[in-house]
């Protein structure tokens, strides 16, 4: 079952929008958002709140209380601008709360009358250059007192050049208070006014990951394919509201745990094999000179060679039955243009094949054998920092009596260039993780 | 009042089936089964982990530190095999550990190679001799209670030695696999658990556990885990202001399972735990992401194991721990084609509040981490360990000077929405300071919400 199933359950799903229904970019947390190329296009409210701000020449803002901006633990403001290396001023001011630019692309954060570690402008120059800007703030789960009872990542983006930089600082919390909320100055007679374009403002009354950012403002990652099962958690009601209480409605409130343990049940779920090696053994030819002799043996496909050094035993999720392999590699020719191909397979077994040694667990039984294969004909040279990820797919899973499996890498070098004496290669990284794809 | 309750967790985790909701909905009458059904689902969660929390092995190396020839050195000459009574580090983790599960250990092995001792030859001049074949593993875990309690655990798994002359391996044509050999450790837990009760419910509650795994003699050690297996669990039901670790509801007596339901059964009471449940699973339960050491057969000496991973860089250059040649200025080292560890399990661990599908649109995930570092920074400057995941994706630990140890940091870290979508997690190290270095032994990263115990 998926996460969008258990919605459906509920009739929560009932849209099939990636907004909360009105606008691009407007979420559940925002309190803000503003996006346009003019002062009065940014002042329009696209957020659920809906409560445009007044325009001035300089920026737009909402007059005090603005209410709604008294966040004091955890809080995200976002912006993007275009600033070259002479702009200055405020990106908003709230109280005792801003995000201030200096000369030279040093954004600061200025919280409770003080000016707390910044960044500078990852790129910034002469030209004027496209950023996103975030300041994300959330309590501080290593917090030593109240100097550092809030934990903040301030992050730019330089969307010319995909350069970026961040910064995380510990600070105290912030004092409530209200006041005009306002944005690219700190007043609203316009001081401190922001000297280049804005693009686009929001403000959310929650922490905001660094991703999240990135998607919605840089550049949106493409939509995985993904046939096993997904999980995510599925909340439920506060623990001692009124829902749980006597004479309320039970069914509801067991609904959502139920609905909470089925998405739970993988959470655990942790990669089988995730190996990356600093003695990345130089292979050659099928034979796989480079290792010993007598830690090689044919695969249960005998073109393949097995390399004890690349062998496993592990355990796996008794519900898995697929495991998602990837294998990084080198591949590189000493002489000539053409290069051979290297097959790798990665195979799971309930045990080694014969002859293995007495005390391995089930060594009598009938061997079962289940693989996955991918080749590379790529050179990359041999350069000490070059490969490849290979995704060797979907695995099925076979299982000694103790649920335990055998994790064996071979290899066959395929010859295209007429000869495969100098063909090399080298394994980087081995990694298996468990998939349940059974409903 | 102290209401302590156990279940016994051993066996479950082959299956799993979801409650049923419908008749938890409107229109229906309520009844009790479909509600226990609920109770009993929630009790079989924590039984579902089998987390490998440390792996070492050869993992590519194409020499063992134990030589196959004569142990008779010459006349002052330097020992060529290590001794049978020094305990060498060869990989450590500081977890916390899931709720209900210990650990076991699982050693994938070839006979253990000779060892040698001091002596003096006929010219008494010194030289090394042989001291009989051994190998050994060592775990020694200390577990911290959240209330700030620790108790110590240590077991030895004695392996298999060498027949052959020297204590050689076997190399003959498929001697590796011919005398493969596996040994285990079924159980390490704390002392008395799982039997007392009370020493069970001590830690239940997602207690760190800090392991060091040392290597005795010359054992020729393939592959070996240390891992999550579930044993049982016991919470005290009144304790509420822990509700944030009570990852089980402990519904029926003895097992999750069990036919016998509680004598009283108060739909007030075991609502109110259902959501404890549901949110402290949410809260507690995630994905070891990561776990590495520095130990390589290749780099380890007679008398030294872990060479631990250096780098004396000045400025803004980060390097890959795993290859020095791998290097880039600040979060533009990261390269997702290049080698690293695979974090797209993390996906399964996602919280509504960052992944949903106003937030992420279903495309990537990202998760609240815990990202560990054993090293030190020597003598000057500041030094940093990044695990990276995306450019802007990354969580710095900040490496002070001292005495190695181990260093700490929270942050958020981009991964698969399962392991279909490939998501790598790359690690660098930069030094700041024109004299001193940077030396890192080990590193793990694992899903967390809640605060350490430390």
């Amino acid at each position: 079952m998926n996460e969008w199933a258990a919605l459906d359950r509920y009739g929560a799903l009932s849209y099939p929008a990636n907004t909360q229904g009105t606008e691009s970019l407007a979420k559940g947390p925002t309190l803000y958002y503003g996006e346009g190329g003019t002062y009065a296009q940014l002042a329009t409210d696209l957020s659920q709140y809906a409560d445009n701000q007044t325009v001035a020449a300089w920026g737009h803002y909402e007059p005090s209380p603005a209410s709604r901006f008294n966040v004091t633990t955890s809080w995200t403001a976002e912006v993007v601008v275009e600033v070259d290396n002479t702009d200055t001023g405020r990106f908003f001011t709230y109280a005792n709360i801003s995000l201030r630019l200096t000369a030279g692309g040093a954004v600061e954060p200025i919280l409770n009358g003080g000016v707390l570690s910044g960044i500078t402008l990852p790129g910034i120059g002469a030209g004027a250059q496209r950023y996103v800007i975030a300041w994300a703030t959330e309590q501080n789960r290593l917090t030593t007192g109240a100097g550092d009872a809030l934990r903040s990542e301030l992050r730019a983006w330089n969307t010319a050049t995909g350069a970026y930089t961040q910064r995380v600082i510990t600070h105290a919390a912030r004092t409530a208070g209200t006041a005009d909320f306002i944005w690219w100055a700190s007043s609203t007679g316009g001081a401190n006014a922001f000297s280049n374009a804005p693009e686009a403002c929001r403000f959310s009354a929650g922490f905001i990951s660094a991703t999240e950012t990135a998607e919605d403002f840089v550049a949106l990652t493409s939509a995985p394919t993904i046939t096993g099962q997904t999980r995510i958690e599925f909340v439920v009601p506060q623990p001692g509201s009124d829902l749980a209480g006597a004479r309320q409605f039970a069914g509801p409130v067991l609904a959502s745990c139920a609905t909470a343990a089925a998405m739970a049940d993988l959470r655990t779920w942790s990669p089988i094999v995730n190996e990356a090696y600093l003695q990345r053994t130089t292979l050659a030819r099928s034979d796989l000179a480079g290792m010993p002799d007598a830690w090689m043996r044919a695969g249960p496909d005998p073109d393949y060679m097995l390399v004890g050094a690349y062998l496993f035993n592990r355990r796996v999720n008794a519900r898995a039955d697929r495991l998602k392999v990837r294998v990084e590699l080198q591949q590189w020719r000493l002489s000539g243009s053409t290069d051979d191909r290297v097959h790798v397979r990665v195979w799971s077994m309930n045990r080694p094949p014969q002859p293995v040694g007495d005390d391995v667990v089930d060594h009598d039984h009938a061997l079962v054998v289940q693989g996955v294969h991918a080749s590379i004909e790529t050179s990359h040279g041999s350069g000490a920092s070059a490969g490849e990820w290979l995704d060797l797919g979907l695995l099925r899973v076979a299982r000694n009596s103790r649920g335990r499996t055998w994790l064996v890498v071979g290899f066959f070098v395929e010859d295209l260039s007429g000869s495969v004496e100098d063909n090399r290669f080298r394994v980087q990284a081995i990694t298996v993780e468990p998939v349940l794809t059974a409903a | 009042m102290v209401d302590i309750r156990r279940h016994n967790l051993s066996g479950l985790g082959e299956s799993f089936s979801p409650p049923a909701i419908v008749p938890l909905t409107g229109l229906r009458p309520f009844v009790g089964h479909p509600a226990v059904a609920v109770f009993r689902a929630q009790d079989e969660i924590a039984a579902q982990s089998r987390r490998t929390l440390l792996s070492w092995g050869l993992r590519g190396d194409a020499e063992w530190r134990i030589p196959n020839t004569d142990t008779t050195t010459p006349a002052f000459g330097a020992r060529t095999h290590p001794d049978r009574s020094t305990w060498y580090v060869v990989a450590r983790e500081r977890v916390e550990v899931t709720p209900g599960c210990f650990l076991s250990i699982h050693v994938a092995c070839l006979p253990s190679g000779e060892t040698q001792r001091a002596a003096l030859n006929g010219s008494g001049q010194p030289i090394f001799v042989a001291d009989g074949v051994h190998g050994a593993i060592r775990i020694t875990v200390l577990w911290r209670d959240r209330a700030g309690g620790t108790e110590t655990s240590q077991h030895v798994l004695d392996l298999p030695g060498s027949t052959l002359e020297f204590g050689a391996e076997d190399t003959t044509a498929g001697g590796f696999w011919r005398n493969l050999r596996e040994r285990e450790i079924p159980l390490i837990a704390p002392p008395g658990v799982p039997d007392d009760v009370t020493e069970l419910a001590r830690f239940s509650r997602l207690v760190t556990a800090e392991i060091v795994v040392e290597h005795q003699g010359s054992p020729r050690v393939v592959d070996a885990t240390i891992e999550e297996v579930p044993v049982a669990i016991a919470l005290d039901l009144d304790e509420s202001d822990d509700d944030a670790y009570a990852v089980s509801h402990i519904f029926a007596p003895g097992h999750p399972n069990a036919p016998v339901a509680p004598a009283r059964f108060c739909f007030e009471r075991w609502t109110e735990r259902a959501l404890v449940t549901a949110r402290a699973q949410a809260q507690c339960l995630g994905p070891l992401l990561l776990t590495w050491t520095a130990y390589t057969e290749t780099d380890a000496t007679p008398t030294a194991s872990v060479v631990p991973r250096t780098t004396a860089n000045d400025g803004t250059t980060f390097e890959s721990i795993l290859n020095s040649s791998h290097t880039g200025t600040g979060s533009a080292a990261y390269n997702s084609a290049l080698p690293g560890w695979s974090v797209s399990c993390g996906g399964y661990a996602r919280r509504w509040v960052m992944c949903n599908h106003l937030a992420l649109r279903d495309r990537v995930a990202v998760v609240p981490v815990l990202v560990r570092v054993y090293g030190r920074a020597i003598t000057a400057g500041t030094a940093t360990v990044r695990v990276q995941t995306a450019l802007h994706s990354y969580v710095d630990v900040p490496i002070p000077v001292g005495s190695a140890t181990w260093h700490t940091a929270i942050g958020y870290l981009e991964v698969g929405i399962t392991p279909e979508q490939p998501k790598i997690a790359q690690v660098f190290l930069n030094h700041v300071g024109a004299s001193g270095s940077l030396e890192v032994h080990a590193v793990n990263v694992y899903y967390s919400s809640l605060t350490p115990i430390v």
